[in-house]
């Protein structure tokens, strides 16, 4: 099954994304100080010429403005406009304006995308490591082996089980009892311990999806915003922008949670239900176990924000999950440790037989292992 | 006298009573089960448990990779329990062959001690001759720390994944209900 998520593909879209947040950053700055020079609006009683700036690339758009603070009518200029004609002075002083702002407007917006893209990647990063697919194919060999083991195996596969009564001698026991017998426990329990690896692959795998496609709904919704932006900046408007998605933000639940881990001595396998999360955690973040996150913001740097404290929230969220699936495997460690003890042969027997491992008889003819026609006991 | 002679006396009685360990047509045909499972069911376990160790060997360097780039402690002791399983399958492989090997060992030693015992075991060997050349070749699963070698064949797609666990009797299921559409 191919992956539906793509790292690649979400970097190519974060590269866009922030330069569409350079791009409505640096609007908004040119904006921001050709309103705050005065550029934006004529001197009454002054000649000025009316200059026109294009800005923006994605919806581009133009705006009117004044580089000069303008002189007054009549052939020769007056350094004392304001004062002579009692007009109120919307400039400090006479003459062109400095607009090195809008060259700084550029710089400001491109250290902003290093430093944010920056911050971003520290949190994204670690989610990308790895392919969905590799989680797919380790779960797949396991159910392989698992099905393999499972009808390859027989309880009394030697067929030894009816001949076992005509041996005997205290070798012929432990052969038996201590050996040939607990290997259908055995079998049984290493069938349960690559189910149980199975269903830690998938919860590894659930976390891992659901994180990335996270990700993924969170900067489609940020460019969401970004978008409505630059378009309310193409129609002269400043007003926030809404949009929402489906994230992992505060708990790993729904698929993650309906991992089944199979308990040791029960008859039913959990593949089944593995074979269901296998498939379904990759394809997107399902409505019953995603939370709503919300990016409303008016600028550039409030989606980042908001985008930001969401992929942490992400981030987080991911590595408790991980957490989690640490939890599952210390349950497996202990339950093997339990089954190497093993249980007791018996009421009458204080000895234990491990079911984790076999353990290797010794045989011999002789004394301990010989065939009821023998003239013994008789 | 009867200090020095008695010894031997019954080191001699012992002797006898070890090779007193069975006899007749039954005995023989016990003794040809004891050698066809050490020659044939054994090894065809132990070889499949072999072949378990194998693939859980490579899982566990797929896992060992992944946790590695995951960078949790999650990854890690998933790792850790595919190489616990691995040594498990290994340790179960190995001790499955080495008692094979001693029961036709064990077989060949009550042919010995018994003409009857001998000439059955030599009548039905000649009759199951096909089964006993059919037994596993031995090849051991490699061992903690052997290289993780490129693995053959096709990885099962989700149907074919699907339609082998509903042959094996474990239907795909939903959380909360059947599955429908092959999720």
């Amino acid at each position: 099954m191919p992956d539906t998520f793509c790292a690649t593909r979400l970097r190519h879209d974060l590269d866009e994304l922030y330069d569409l947040l350079a791009e409505l950053l640096e609007i908004d700055l040119v904006l921001d100080g050709l309103e705050a020079h005065g550029c934006l609006t004529p001197s009454p009683g002054f000649v000025q010429a009316a200059r026109t700036m294009t800005l923006g690339r994605t919806e581009p758009f133009e705006v009117h403005y004044y580089d000069t603070t303008g002189r007054p009518p009549g052939p020769a200029p007056d350094p004392y406009p304001t004062q002579r004609l009692g007009l109120p002075a919307p400039h400090p002083g006479l003459g062109p304006i400095d607009m090195g702002f809008l060259a700084d407007a550029g710089a400001e917006a491109g250290a902003f995308r290093a430093a944010a893209r920056s911050a971003l990647d520290q949190l994204v990063d670690p989610l990308l490591r790895v392919r969905s697919s590799e989680l797919r194919s380790v779960a797949g060999f396991l159910v392989e082996l698992y099905l393999t083991l499972d009808v390859s195996i027989q309880d009394d596969f030697a067929g030894l089980r009816n001949e076992g009564a005509d041996w005997e001698g205290a070798a012929a026991d432990a052969f038996f009892d201590g050996f040939y017998e607990p290997l259908v426990q055995i079998r049984a329990n290493h069938l349960w311990a690559i189910d149980y690896l199975t269903s830690l692959t998938a919860h590894l795998k659930a976390v891992n999806d659901l994180g990335q496609q996270s990700l993924a709904n969170l900067v489609g919704c940020a460019s969401e915003v970004v978008r409505d932006q630059l378009h309310q900046r193409h129609q002269s408007s400043r007003g926030p922008s809404a949009a929402s998605t489906l994230a992992l933000l505060t708990a790993v639940t729904g698929v993650v949670g309906a991992v089944i881990f199979p308990v040791a001595g029960a008859a039913a396998a959990t593949l089944g239900t593995i074979s269901y999360v296998l498939g379904y955690a990759a394809s997107q973040v399902p409505t019953d176990v995603g939370e709503t996150a919300e990016i409303t913001a008016g600028s550039a740097r409030e989606i980042h924000t908001r985008l930001l404290q969401h992929v942490h929230a992400v981030a987080d969220t991911v590595r408790q999950g991980y957490d989690e699936t640490h939890g599952h495997a210390s349950s497996m460690r202990a339950t093997i440790a339990s089954l190497e003890v093993g249980a007791a042969t018996g009421e009458a027997s204080p000895s234990r037989v491990g079911t984790w491992l076999p353990r290797q008889p010794h045989l011999a003819a002789g004394p301990g292992f010989f065939h009821e026609t023998s003239g013994r006991g008789l | 006298m009867t200090t020095t002679t008695a010894p031997t006396t019954t080191a001699a009685s012992h002797r006898q009573q070890d090779r007193d360990l069975g006899s007749g047509s039954r005995f023989g045909a016990d003794v040809y089960e004891l050698y066809e499972a050490g020659h044939v069911a054994f090894p065809d376990l132990a070889e499949l448990y072999s072949h378990a160790a194998t693939e859980l060997h490579h899982v566990h360097g797929l896992l060992t990779g992944i946790a590695g780039r995951l960078g949790r402690s999650g990854g890690w002791a998933v790792a850790d329990q595919s190489e616990q399983v691995c040594d498990a399958a290994r340790v179960t492989a190995h001790r499955l062959h080495r008692t094979g090997e001693a029961l036709v060992e064990l077989a060949d030693d009550f042919r010995r001690t018994d003409d009857g015992a001998a000439h059955a075991l030599r009548r039905l060997t000649r009759e199951h001759r096909d089964l006993l050349s059919s037994a596993a070749a031995w090849s051991p699963p490699p061992g903690p720390g052997d290289p993780v070698g490129c693995r053959p064949g096709e990885l099962l797609d989700d149907a074919a994944m699907d339609e082998r666990l509903t042959e094996a009797g474990v239907a795909p299921v939903a959380p909360l209900g059947p599955l429908a559409g092959g999720g």
